[in-house]
């Protein structure tokens, strides 16, 4: 579904060089539930950035599902992020000015989706993270952990091979934090592939799979996994 | 319009901010059309013809001093000498001249006894009036020599021939204007007969209802201020006003007061309302210039403060050209409420409005050009925000919470 092959990213900025990947190769398969961990400022976020098409890669190959991106127009771009990947963001990143049936009919309006598609997908979206009755509130009516659940409908309602979700407990509590997570589990159950940057371990080792980032390095091998465990 | 329906809610659940900058569009959009409204209706009147041919028509004022005797000749010398003069086509005294602000005016009745038919200016020359205008004559003839009764003062108590405009015609007429030709119209009790009708000659004032009711009458008056009115070959004009001081300056007594083209007069005449025009546009322009640069900064405030919204659509599938579209259409949508509230409005304020500060209604089409042109000036206003806003990475929504 992901593929990632000598892929590497370096940010140019007043002549200083960052290298924020250092060359990788990365698989990731249709249905895996993938958890990125590492240090503050190694990478993770760079790396998902590049995987959900919102940065570009410098070198190297990406293809996503089936169709290497690098030479997509903004157009094709927007479009194919629209219909291939869901977002949860740390900060829920709704729309104050729309209510929660607005904010997830937003992406849907971009697609070839009729009126009675796109409220069909809202309502089950909705119902599927437990907020159907509050179609009508507006984001600031609703907790941070309501508001990221609106978010996870939002990103599923497309139905999206992979959401990308960077942190999206990082400002949740534990007990909301908890219904978080395993809304993700049962979303990815039902075979939506999941890539999931955090930084907190326990949350981690409920991934199938670990991806470490250290300093721009990005490594893959099972001994994290038992690591972590 | 995926994104019509959206931007209403948005617009809806904001209320406040939208809500005033439609009233302040649709402020300045009432400012603005009635404003160029009033100079178009100024210009337009300004821009009525005279008549006269206004590019080789030369008005030469001077004084026929008595103490050189009798001031009919005085008038002749001058007459000769000025047809005399190269690149002149003929010339011909006045009593008075077109939109001067002072003149002679009367009422007409076609019977002595009955109701006044019509009221207009009066002007008395000789047969070369037409010619030294280059007036059109529609219909009849013009003064023969022999019809010219000359007179020192108070020509208009005469009974003599005369050529009326033929606006004046239609005003007496209004089936058939040329049906006048032949009758007499009275003034001070004394029957004038109609044999030729012109085109056009304003006469004196320009405010007035009756400028284009104009008589020419065949009595050629000398006063001690004479006005002649010179007609000039095409190109000629600077060398006759050159020549004219040499050649009509023949004795220590003669003054000439000012040797001046038509257009000149007209100007004077106008000179408060082209002022007044020229003072109206220039509020007019900076009125546009803060409109846009206001629409402008509103616009650029409100992109930056949703940066991370904008970061959001991008990251969510809207193209750039998606979020430009998105914003034009927004600002679109606030300035048309604004001229829909401004049109409204103006319907509705209309009347009142025509009677405490007397402005004319402004008709409806102007109306609707107005309308576009201030949508058209916000979407030109909001463009380069807007181009900025399709910059904004969608990388921002996971960076710098
Ligand atoms: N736009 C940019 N220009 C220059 N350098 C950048 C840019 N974005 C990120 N970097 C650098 O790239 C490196 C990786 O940053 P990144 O945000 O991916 O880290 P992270 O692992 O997500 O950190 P955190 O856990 O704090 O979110 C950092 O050194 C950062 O300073
Ligand atoms: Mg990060």
């Amino acid at each position: 579904m992901l593929k990632m092959k000598n892929l590497s990213k370096a940010f140019l900025t007043d002549a200083i060089k960052t290298q924020a990947l250092h060359p990788f190769d990365l698989s990731i398969e249709q249905g895996e539930f993938v958890s990125v961990i590492g240090p503050s400022g190694s990478g993770k976020t760079t790396f998902l950035n590049i995987a959900g098409l919102l940065e570009e890669h410098s070198d190297g190959l990406y293809e996503l599902d089936g169709q290497d991106v690098a030479q997509f127009s903004d157009k094709k771009k927007s479009a194919y992020r629209n219909e291939k990947i869901g977002f949860v963001f740390q900060s829920f990143n709704l729309i104050p000015e729309l209510n929660l049936y607005d904010n997830i009919d937003m992406p849907l309006r971009y697609r070839k989706f009729n009126r009675d598609e796109r409220h069909a997908r809202i309502i089950q979206a909705l119902e599927q993270v437990g907020l159907a009755g509050r179609k009508d509130h507006y984001p600031t009516q609703l907790s941070g952990g309501q508001q990221q659940r609106v978010a996870i409908a939002r990103a599923i309602a497309g139905t999206p091979c992979v959401i990308l979700a960077d942190e999206p407990t990082g400002n949740l509590d534990s007990k909301m934090a908890e219904g978080i997570m395993s809304l993700l589990k049962d979303i990815n159950a039902a075979g939506t592939s999941i890539i999931m940057v955090t930084h907190d371990n326990e949350q981690a080792a409920q991934a199938q799979r670990i991806v470490q980032i250290k300093d721009g390095h990005l490594s893959d091998s099972p001994d994290i996994q038992k690591e972590i465990a | 319009m995926r994104d019509l329906i959206p931007i209403l809610k948005t617009l809806k659940k904001q209320k406040i901010a939208p809500a005033l900058l439609a009233f302040q569009i649709a402020v300045t959009f009432m400012v603005l059309v009635n404003a160029i409204y009033m100079i178009s209706e100024r210009s337009d009147l300004i821009a009525r013809p005279i008549g006269v041919n206004m590019e080789n028509t030369l008005i030469v004022v001077a004084n026929l001093p008595s103490e050189q005797g009798d001031l009919t000749t005085q008038l002749e010398d001058d007459l000769t000498i000025l047809k005399s003069i190269h690149g002149v086509v003929n010339a011909a005294p006045i009593t008075g001249l077109p939109l001067e602000g002072w003149g002679l005016y009367m009422d007409f009745k076609l019977d002595p006894n009955e109701e006044d038919v019509a009221y207009g200016g009066y002007f008395g020359s000789n047969e070369n009036l037409i010619e030294a205008f280059d007036l059109t004559l529609l219909a009849g003839e013009n003064f023969l020599p022999s019809d010219i009764q000359k007179v020192e003062n108070d020509g208009i108590f005469k009974s003599s021939k005369i050529i009326i405009t033929k606006a004046l015609a239609e005003k007496i007429y209004p089936d058939n204007w040329r049906d006048i030709l032949g009758k007499s119209l009275y003034y001070h009790k004394e029957p004038h007969e109609v044999i030729g009708i012109v085109d056009k000659l304003q006469n004196a004032w320009n405010f007035w209802s009756a400028l284009e009711y104009t008589v020419i009458s065949a009595v050629q008056e000398a006063n001690d201020t004479q006005r002649y009115v010179v007609q000039v070959e095409s190109g000629q004009m600077a060398s006759v006003i050159k020549a004219i001081p040499e050649k009509l300056l023949t004795h220590p007594y003669k003054q000439i007061d000012s040797i001046e083209a038509l257009s000149e007069v007209k100007r004077r005449s106008y000179q408060e309302d082209i002022a007044t025009n020229k003072l109206l546009t220039v509020v007019c322009i900076c009125l546009t210039i803060i409109k846009i640069f206001g629409i402008l900064g509103q616009a650029k405030f409100n992109i930056s403060r949703r940066t991370k919204q904008i970061g959001t659509r991008r990251a969510l599938g809207a193209s750039k050209h998606q979020v430009i579209r998105y914003f034009m259409l927004e600002n679109a949508i606030i300035s048309t409420i604004g001229v829909c509230i401004g049109i409204l409005a103006a319907i509705i304020l209309n009347n009142q409005f025509v009677e405490l500060l007397s402005l004319s209604p402004v008709p409806i089409h102007f109306l609707l050009v107005g309308a576009i042109a201030i949508i058209l000036l916000g979407q030109i206003a909001v463009a380069y925000p807007v181009s900025q806003a399709a910059k904004i990475s969608p990388a921002i929504t996971t960076r710098g919470t």
